[in-house]
């Protein structure tokens, strides 16, 4: 029996996965749905303290609009890489396989790059937890929680893909170890989606 | 029948570019949206479809749902429809009710 057969046979029953999937991915899957129920709850408490708040501050006075439209444009170019590799992992291709996947830690360290610019920046116009030049708190309490949040993610999503990258280069990758990998890179750039949509557009 | 390996692996890369490409224009349509001088409610209204078209077209094609056994595929869509009535239905009481009380202050 090949690896991935067994991988998708239950071994309590030693029947077929009624999900067709080993039980990684299928965990992952799981994971990924309860974490995006984390977010909206993040995302909806932000929304009902807005609501809730007499003024809010207008985004483009407290942020560069272009600059927030660069960091959208880095992670969705990175989620294009990574499904090229999750692509080239399934057809075999080692050497495709470490070129996207390095592809897309560059993006991911862009990213982080951009976003802890924009944090030091918006620290130094005095932005706290709970205060802001804006004059209303909870302002930037849901910007750092929120954006804080969706950043350690691409920190954890980085750092897997460097365990990747790394086995990958030595010969040691297994595609479907590519293939979680990417899920969950992927849902980073999805969180974002949401959080660019509602937090800096609206 | 082919396995989910060959179906993700024979598509090569170009698919994967062009979703790319889709992705940025929906993207700068948002921005567009986001800048037009639509008062908050429809905004938010349209904001948020464009995220929901962009995060669906991310989860089908870029983490390869479509490629997915039915049974897989009928619980995740479960848990994003319960993510979706706490994003869009749970804040919409809160709203209404903050917003009435706010008419009659």
């Amino acid at each position: 029996m090949s690896n991935t057969a067994a991988a998708m046979t239950s071994p309590l029953t030693g029947t077929a996965s009624p999900f067709g999937v080993a039980w990684q991915k299928l965990m992952m899957w799981i994971f990924i749905v309860t974490d995006a129920l984390l977010f909206a709850g993040l995302l909806v408490g932000y929304g009902v303290v807005r609501v809730a708040s007499p003024t809010w501050p207008e985004q483009s006075v407290a942020f560069n609009m272009n600059y927030i439209t660069l960091m959208t444009f880095t992670l969705i170019t990175s989620s294009a890489t990574m499904a090229c590799g999750v692509a080239a992992a399934m057809a075999g291709n080692k050497k495709h396989v470490t070129l996207f996947v390095w592809l897309t830690i560059l993006g991911g360290l862009s990213f982080l790059g951009m976003q802890a610019y924009e944090w030091s920046h918006f620290i130094h116009e005095g932005a706290r937890l709970t205060s802001n030049p804006w004059g209303v708190p909870q302002f930037s309490a849901a910007f750092f929680i929120i954006t804080g949040f969706h950043g350690m993610h691409v920190t954890t999503g980085v750092t897997i893909l460097l365990v990747v990258a790394i086995r990958s280069a030595m010969g040691k990758y297994s595609a479907q170890g590519v293939e979680n990998a990417g899920l969950y890179w992927h849902f980073v750039d999805l969180v974002w989606v949401f959080v660019f949509a509602l937090f800096y557009l609206v | 029948m082919s396995t989910h390996a060959e179906s993700v692996g024979s598509h090569g890369y170009k698919g994967y570019w062009l979703l790319w490409i889709v992705l940025l224009v929906i993207t700068v349509t948002m921005i567009f949206i986001g800048d037009s001088p639509l008062s908050k409610a429809p905004q938010a209204i349209l904001l948020l479809l464009g995220a929901s078209l962009k995060a669906s077209l991310i989860i089908f094609f870029y983490m390869h749902l479509r490629f997915e056994n039915r049974n897989l595929i009928l619980v995740v869509l479960l848990g994003i429809f319960l993510t979706g009535i706490l994003m869009f239905v749970v804040p919409a009481f809160d709203g209404t009710q903050i917003l009435e009380h706010r008419l009659y202050q």
